[in-house]
């Protein structure tokens, strides 16, 4: 009960990344001359938006398909990826971030995983699975504590409260696992060609280049000027600046 | 390392794939005879399945003298894959009568190498050639096939300064360029001319010069011809190198050099102690080695003037574009290729494509080019194709406006734009149903049909949060609220332990807080002393003793005389010594005396006693514990 009023609550709160009267009407700007094939200019509308609500997903949606009209790949992929990382199940979203990976030589889908498997993998977002596991455990520490207080019902609370607890053990381990989730400490080359260095300064030899959109795992992000990252599909790592790389 | 970095490394490792894979390579000669005096033309073909096929690396070859003759390049869209195809086309003009061979020629991908198999060629003596002299240096006077570089050099040094007092020795070289200024990328011919005057037993080796900002192309093949020279006779060999300036500035050729065996003149004396390291030198009858050196050369490079046209990406030459497309008739969410095909004078290595107009017609895709180079009458230049695909974004007629292409043309100085004509095209509508593009290849040739999905989804109308997204974040904004549930959860465990434990038993509560609660009486007592209420003081201290006693024993000792008090603790806490036992007496009768006398206490008494009845508590406590 007292987790349906909770959540009653909740939804009836204003929605905290709402976009207000003028982002609306810039938004809608932005859409137009995304409509009259400007894609420059919504590319830079969105930009615009994006510094006010960074975290819209729909705003990110809408920025990575005018950068993809304009053919920047690198930072279609990202706002694609952003939003997704909202959006798990929204199928415009994956539909657009597969179809910019595939468009880059990558694939959302890592071969050989059936594809329904991989969206019940990601039919939830982090914060999503996060929410679950801290669901669980309040209803994990309620039922203990009624079991505590009215000992007549401990024989009805203590069975709701073991499902909790495996509940709360599932989704922790579900949110661990997507630690290793591909997109998930992740960049995305944005510029035309990122050159992947055997160390972190110019002076190392340059031995490979990377086309832009091309997703990388960051390994050492510590240094300012360059990022140790790791190409998966063609199992090398090196520097790169770190100008040339978005964080996903 | 941290096990996230392990892991990672490991997956790389078990990842690892070659970057390209599917290269081909294959060397192949127009000839495996040649006469001493002609040349081979070999061919290096990369096939690969990429736009950007790695270049061949020649070996050394002692054998031959080895001039680049150009590259051609097809590139092709096959079933939605990019391949490629380079031929680099080299001529070889052998050095010495024999077998020759073409060691393995390698090409480096930057992981794998691929080698090209041994070639091998018979060079014979020419049965012409004039014998003894004078026709000496790289087999002059008989050349491979000077057509125009040939007949305007036959029978003149074509106008080369010598060098002061060069011409009085039997061999020499001069090194010059054919202007001493030019513009970044433009063409600036450098000549290199061997003289002598001597028979020589084998075509020269010649050692080209360094570059310093410059980028070469060889203009093959080697002309030669004949010349008087005060008088002396001389047989010249000629070869000529296209440079282009990479930057403004000053550029230099350096020194370049010729080994030629001339006919050894001089007598060998067995006498002579350097008799053997003389005799080896002479290669066995290959005669003495003679080598002679070029002085180096500057150039000034300069920069392109001001007033670039929009979209001047850095062509330099004489250039016209033409614009072509596979087809002109198409159904709406097909593709089409357009070809842009840049041709003319100039160095086209480094020509990029030219931007395609911007309409909202049409969507482009990936852009590939293919060139093939030219050095027609030592002018470089050829053809560069820059391929498009595109798709149409409505049906009816539709127009491709020009393309334009400015360079710029060193023999005007100026500016120029070049375009191709707007092409015209009808798409007609689109089958519904019909999910595929037909990507042919660049160079027309029709291939696969690839189904690929159509385009990214449009614009989404939606705004800020979805309903479950926001419930997650105000779940997880603020992650401490999960210690209020942890909170309830340890106080309800307590209170239960409490309750099934302590509460359930009200005498061992009482036992375990008796001594407790005496002090904070005494405390009491003291607050009161201090207030100047000794009478409360005496009150609040007898009840101390009496209640302490009473939750001790479980009984109502505060009912009990002083006897019945002093028999009942002796009975319940045998351990009890007799000096406690007369202490509770001694106290407890003070406490009766001053309650009943109050007004005779004082603030001394009081707080002698409270101190007492600390005492006494402390040593009962401990006796108590031990019963």
């Amino acid at each position: 009960m007292r987790t349906a009023i909770l959540a009653a609550l909740l939804f009836a709160a204003p929605a905290p990344a709402a976009a207000d009267g003028a982002d609306a009407g810039g938004r809608a700007g932005a859409d137009k001359l995304y409509n009259d094939s400007l894609y420059q200019q919504a590319a830079a509308a969105y930009e615009e938006l994006l510094r006010a609500l960074p975290g819209d997903p729909y705003l990110l949606y809408n920025a990575g398909n005018a950068q993809f009209r304009v053919k920047r790949p690198g930072r279609a992929l990202l706002y694609y990826a952003r939003a997704w990382r909202t959006l798990p199940r929204d199928a415009d979203v994956r539909y657009n971030l597969d179809f910019a990976l595939k468009s880059t030589g990558q694939s959302l889908v890592p071969e050989g995983v059936p594809p329904f498997l991989h969206r019940l993998y990601y039919s939830a977002s982090d914060r999503e699975i996060a929410a679950l596991a801290s669901l669980a455990f309040w209803a994990l520490c309620l039922l203990g504590a009624g079991a505590a207080l009215r000992p007549a019902l401990k024989d009805r609370l203590l069975p709701a409260a073991g499902a909790s607890a495996a509940l709360l053990l599932f989704f922790c381990a579900w949110g661990a696992a997507r630690l290793s989730a591909p997109l998930r400490g992740a960049a995305v080359v944005v510029q035309h060609e990122a050159t992947l260095r055997s160390g972190p300064n110019e002076t190392f030899n340059a031995y490979a280049a990377l086309p832009e959109g091309r997703v990388v795992k960051i390994i050492d992000d510590s240094r300012e000027d360059f990022w140790e990252v790791g190409v998966q599909k063609e199992g090398i790592k090196g520097w790169i600046t770190r100008d040339e790389l978005e964080r996903i | 390392m941290k096990p996230g970095k392990a892991l990672l490394a490991l997956s790389l490792l078990f990842l690892s794939a070659p970057v390209r894979a599917g290269l081909t390579v294959a060397a192949s000669v127009d000839r495996h005879e040649v006469d001493i005096d002609g040349s081979v033309r070999l061919t290096v073909t990369v096939s690969g399945d990429t736009a950007n096929v790695p270049e061949p690396e020649i070996p050394r070859l002692d054998a031959f003298n080895v001039y680049s003759s150009g590259r051609s390049q097809n590139i092709s869209f096959i079933n939605g894959r990019v391949s490629s195809s380079v031929s680099f086309t080299y001529v070889l003009e052998p050095r010495y009568i024999g077998k020759a061979v073409i060691p393995p020629i390698s090409v480096f991908t930057g992981k794998e190498k691929f080698l090209t198999r041994q070639i091998e060629i018979a060079v014979r003596g020419t049965a012409k050639r004039p014998q003894p002299q004078p026709r000496p240096a790289p087999r002059p006077g008989a050349p491979a096939a000077p057509p125009a570089g040939g007949q305007r050099a036959q029978g003149s040094s074509g106008g080369t300064k010598v060098p002061q007092g060069a011409e009085e020795a039997p061999i020499f070289m001069v090194v010059e360029a054919d202007k001493d200024s030019a513009y970044v990328n433009e063409q600036v011919t450098m000549s290199v001319k061997f003289f002598t005057s001597v028979p020589l037993t084998s075509n020269p080796q010649y050692v080209p010069p360094s570059l310093k900002g410059l980028l070469a192309e060889d203009l093959p093949p080697v002309r030669t011809g004949e010349t008087v020279l005060k008088g002396r006779r001389y047989s010249y060999s000629e070869i000529r190198t296209a440079l282009f300036g990479l930057q403004d500035g000053q550029a230099v050729i350096g020194r370049s050099k010729i080994i030629a065996q001339i006919t050894g003149d001089n007598f060998l004396d067995p006498m002579d102690p350097s008799f053997f390291q003389k005799f080896f030198s002479m290669s066995m009858g290959q005669g003495r080695a003679h080598e002679v050196t070029s002085e180096p050369l500057s150039l000034r490079i300069l920069p392109l003037p001001e007033g670039a046209p929009p979209g001047f990406k850095g062509a330099v030459g004489n250039y016209i574009v033409s614009a072509s497309v596979d087809r002109k008739e198409l159904k709406a969410g097909e593709a089409l290729t357009l070809s842009v095909s840049v041709s003319g004078r100039g160095h086209l290595n480094t020509v990029t494509a030219p931007d395609l107009p911007e309409t909202g017609d049409f969507r482009y895709y990936d852009t590939a080019s293919s060139y093939s180079l030219t050095k027609h009458d030592d002018i470089v230049g050829g053809k560069k194709v820059f391929t498009t695909v595109m798709i149409p974004r409505s049906e009816g007629r539709q127009v491709i406006p020009p393309v334009k292409f400015p360079f710029f043309d060193p023999g005007t100085k100026r500016y120029h734009t070049a375009e191709t004509r707007p092409i015209e095209i009808n798409v007609l509508k689109g089958d519904p149903s019909a999910r595929a593009y037909s990507f042919v290849g660049a160079n027309g040739g029709g291939g696969e049909i690839k189904p690929i999905s159509s385009d990214i989804r449009y614009l989404s109308r939606r705004e800020g949060l979805p309903a479950p997204a926001r419930l997650a974040l105000l779940l997880t904004a603020f992650p401490a609220h999960n210690a209020v549930p942890l909170l309830l959860l340890l106080g309800a465990l307590g209170y239960a332990r409490l309750r099934d434990g302590a509460l359930a038993d009200p005498r061992r509560l009482r036992w375990r807080r008796a001594f407790r609660a005496a002090m904070k009486r005494r405390d009491e007592a003291l607050k009161a002393i201090e207030a100047g209420d000794n009478p409360r003081a005496v009150g609040v201290l007898y009840d101390a003793l009496t209640r302490y006693l009473s939750d001790k024993s479980g009984d109502d000792i505060e009912s009990f005389t002083l006897k019945r008090t002093l028999e009942h603790v002796r009975k319940r806490f045998p351990a009890t010594g007799e000096f406690s036992l007369g202490e509770i007496r001694t106290l407890w009768e003070q406490l009766e005396f001053y309650h009943f006398s109050s007004s005779s206490i004082t603030k001394e008494n009081a707080t002698d006693l409270v101190n007492k009845c600390a005492v006494l508590l402390e040593i009962l406590e401990k006796e108590f514990d031990g019963k």
